[in-house]
């Protein structure tokens, strides 16, 4: 009963960043799609096939409709991801306000638990129910050829996932006690290392990608938890 | 040990391990720019010019050899081409001055290079830039920011695409779609099918090469899987086998003028040449030749040393009646063994490097039964290079910067390389691991100590510094000796690690006066607890043995 209050008081404060977030997906990535629609990319994508030529194999290599909705979606991602972890982590420690938390009768578990499961919900389901949409439409829709396959959609839940990634280095972070020119940033560096692996180098495909957060989040959740449990407020 | 106790450990544990990760990274990224920068050679008007003495006729003979390219007659004769002031890797233009000569140095014509009479044979070469390997493959299905790409055959009349073909890198097969997004079939080993439970699979994906042919503006492609090559026709909905190895992997695969590919019309007299290379797991090399209108592969009966010279150059034409092989190859020196040497692989590369070589040219001709026959060959001996030229003194910048960077890695990087020197210096091996393993390996390379002195002398001075620092501020025998442990293995990385989990206040003990920690409740020197504080005026806990003042 106590974290279910505690989980709503933590969502009814997170509730305005949720919605700026899938506001703003929901439009740059519909206006996207509409972009691409109205484009004529798949045509001119072969205009240079001609008879008797050879073809550059790359020519053939084609980002789906997805593709600049899914860039924004990494984006807004991992700025809510930066933002909640900041709202829950950080802005109590500036504002002095963490003894009028951790002084009610909860455990500090609960407490933690409650601000975990509200990112975890903030962070994944908004943004997972705007990306299935734009992705429904990007299939249903005949303005764009054929439909987009369902690997498209799957690497939008793994840039989703980016976002919890960042939010808990985020929190790693604000809870260290350190000074910032030592390991107060680790976690953040942690999280930039994770996102730089997964998206840019390594080639990682879906279970590498997969695997890669799942340990990372492992990882970060156990520090985030002792830092929270061992650390004097 | 309890559960609390447990996670304790695993979690002290996660927390070295990602702070030492992260500090590993950004010493690899702080070493790597180092060196690189370190490439950046200043300006400087001071510098004195190098001394050019003028050439000897030999050295002039010898170079004119070396930086010409040899080509073959038709009957197998080998001229040797020769454009004055150019080097080997300098591209012949059609108005530029040229001299052939034959094997025997005797100049044989000399003119603008367009107007030369003889005509030379063309040879099978790679798709190298124009084709799309296994690599290429898995970097389109990257999760990036822009998701992952697919790989997309168009079928298409004149300006508009009817047809978009899709390939499905887990089910290895082609799904058709229409225009406006209807299915309408599967392209498969077996050719084309309406349902996806009758497409069979094309295999493992190595490569492929496209092209228009003649009178169409839809691409056929040339298919490489592992162990197979097709040709597929999307628009006239035809899968051809071309090329089957049952036993052996196909490695590589070069083309002359199959349907137009290379060289737009191909010249009279010569055939479409299909050239592909396998090799299994005895490492046993084979050379397969398809040619148009052929109902079987020809395999060409080569001997088996040349499986161990990795550094030779095959290949064929197929021109009017005849098939040539075409081998460069260096004769010796051999190239060094660095497998059992990693030590100093550097210096063996350096020497073989310096070493002049003997070359040879060998021009085969084949018969309906694979068996060669040779024709003519050629022999030279190019001269080593000068490591002490002025742009080889910037490799000898850069290797000591390297050498001086890389004393701050962890000692066991040069254990790991010792444990990898097989991937490390095999060309096989190295392209044969994921990329992962091959990024890991290079880094280790770039950045490893290699069993220098400094390197133990520093890890020493560091281990010394954190038994300084760790001595007041020990909380058991074990742990101190892991930290210790700890900086030795990872030497900077290791220390600063320590630092960052380990630097706790001190302060002086009340009894001893040394320097203690306050993890202990006990001072580490003489025993004595922590001092318990003066209760002050205002203190609402009281000492019940205290009197209160009145």
């Amino acid at each position: 009963m106590k974290f279910l209050m505690l989980l709503r008081k933590e969502l009814r404060e997170s509730l305005p960043l949720i919605l700026l977030a899938v506001i703003a997906l929901l439009i740059i990535g519909g206006i996207a799609l509409r972009l691409e629609a109205r484009s004529v990319r798949s045509a001119w994508s072969y205009s240079s096939l001609s008879p008797g030529t050879t073809a550059n194999p790359y020519w053939f290599c084609q980002f789906s409709s997805l593709s600049i909705a899914g860039s924004w979606l990494f984006v807004i991602s991992i700025a809510l991801g930066l933002a909640l972890g900041v709202l829950h982590f950080w802005i109590p420690h500036f504002t002095r306000t963490w003894p009028f938390l951790l002084h009610r009768c909860v455990g500090k578990m609960t407490i933690l638990a409650a601000k975990l499961t509200a990112a975890a919900i903030g962070c994944i389901l908004p943004l997972g129910v705007v990306w299935l949409a734009l992705y429904w439409y990007a299939c249903r829709s005949n303005a764009f050829g054929i439909p987009v396959p369902a690997r498209v959609f799957i690497d939008g839940l793994i840039l989703i996932a980016l976002g919890l990634v960042v939010y808990l280095g985020t929190a790693l972070a604000g809870l260290s006690r350190v000074r910032w020119y030592t390991t107060k940033i680790f976690g953040l560096a942690f999280a930039a290392l994770v996102l730089f692996i997964t998206t840019v180098q390594f080639q990682c495909g879906l279970l590498r990608a997969c695997v890669i957060m799942v340990v990372s989040i492992m990882i970060l959740l156990s520090q985030v938890v002792d830092t929270f449990l061992k650390r004097e407020y | 040990m309890e559960l609390k106790e447990k996670s304790k450990y695993i979690i002290t544990s996660v927390r070295v391990l990602m702070t030492v990760g992260i500090i590993l990274t950004a010493l690899l990224i702080v070493q790597l720019t180092t060196i690189e920068l370190s490439f950046l050679q200043p300006r400087s008007g001071e510098k004195p010019a190098k001394q050019i003495k003028e050439p000897t006729e030999e050295e002039k003979r010898l170079r004119r050899i070396q930086y010409s390219v040899k080509e073959v007659l038709p009957d197998g004769t080998i001229h040797r081409l020769y454009q004055p002031g150019r080097t080997l890797y300098s591209q012949s233009e059609n108005s530029a001055k040229q001299e052939v000569y034959d094997t025997n140095d005797n100049l044989l014509w000399q003119g603008i290079t367009k107007d030369r009479p003889y005509k030379y044979l063309s040879w099978t070469a790679s798709a190298g830039g124009d084709s799309f390997n296994a690599r290429s493959m898995k970097q389109i299905q990257m999760i990036t920011p822009e998701l992952s790409r697919t790989l997309e055959i168009p079928v298409r009349s004149q300006n508009e695409t009817i047809q978009i073909w899709r390939y499905a890198p887990n089910g290895e097969f082609f799904t058709g779609y229409r225009a406006g997004g209807e299915k309408i079939g599967y392209a498969g080993a077996t050719g084309f099918e309406d349902s996806k439970s009758a497409v069979r699979p094309f295999g493992q994906f190595g490569s492929f090469f496209a092209w228009c042919p003649k009178e169409s503006f839809s691409p056929t492609l040339l298919w490489q899987t592992k162990r197979r090559i097709y040709q597929i026709n999307f628009e006239k909905r035809k899968v051809e086998l071309l090329f089957e190895s049952p036993d052996a992997d196909i490695t590589d695969i070069f083309v002359y003028t199959w349907d137009s590919i290379i060289g737009g019309e191909p010249p009279p007299g010569y055939r479409p040449l299909l050239y592909c290379r396998t090799k299994d797991r005895t490492e046993d090399r084979q050379h397969h030749l398809v040619m148009r209108g052929m109902t079987r592969s020809l395999t060409v009966k080569t001997p088996e040393e040349w499986n161990d010279r990795m550094n030779s150059q095959i290949r064929f034409t197929a021109f009017e009646q005849s098939v040539f092989l075409y081998r460069e190859w260096v004769e010796s020196p051999a190239l060094p063994n660095y497998l059992g040497n990693p030590r100093h692989a550097d210096q063996l590369w350096r020497e073989y490097r310096a070493a002049p070589k003997k070359r040879r040219l060998d021009i085969y001709k084949v018969d309906d039964r694979g068996n060669i026959e040779l024709i003519s060959q050629f022999g030279w001996t190019d001269p080593g290079e000068d490591l002490t030229d002025p742009a080889a003194g910037w490799l000898s910048v850069r290797e000591k910067v390297r050498r001086c960077v890389n004393q701050f890695s962890p000692p066991f990087y040069d254990f790991l390389a010792y444990l990898l020197a097989k991937y490390i210096w095999s060309p096989d091996l190295y392209r044969s691991i994921g990329e992962v393993a091959r990024e890991i390996i290079m880094a280790l390379e770039q950045t490893r100590p290699g069993f220098r002195v400094w390197n133990w002398i520093l890890g020493a001075m560091m281990v010394g510094f954190a038994a300084w620092h760790g001595w007041p501020r020990r909380t058991s025998r074990a742990a101190f000796i892991f930290w210790l442990t700890f900086v030795g293995l990872f030497n900077l990385a290791g220390l600063l690690t320590y630092l960052a989990l380990n630097h706790t206040p001190i302060i002086k003990c009340s009894t001893c006066g040394k320097r203690r920690g306050l993890a202990q409740p006990r001072c580490v020197q003489c025993g004595a607890d922590l001092p318990a504080p003066k209760p002050g005026k205002l203190d609402l806990i009281f000492d019940t043995q205290l009197k209160p003042t009145t």
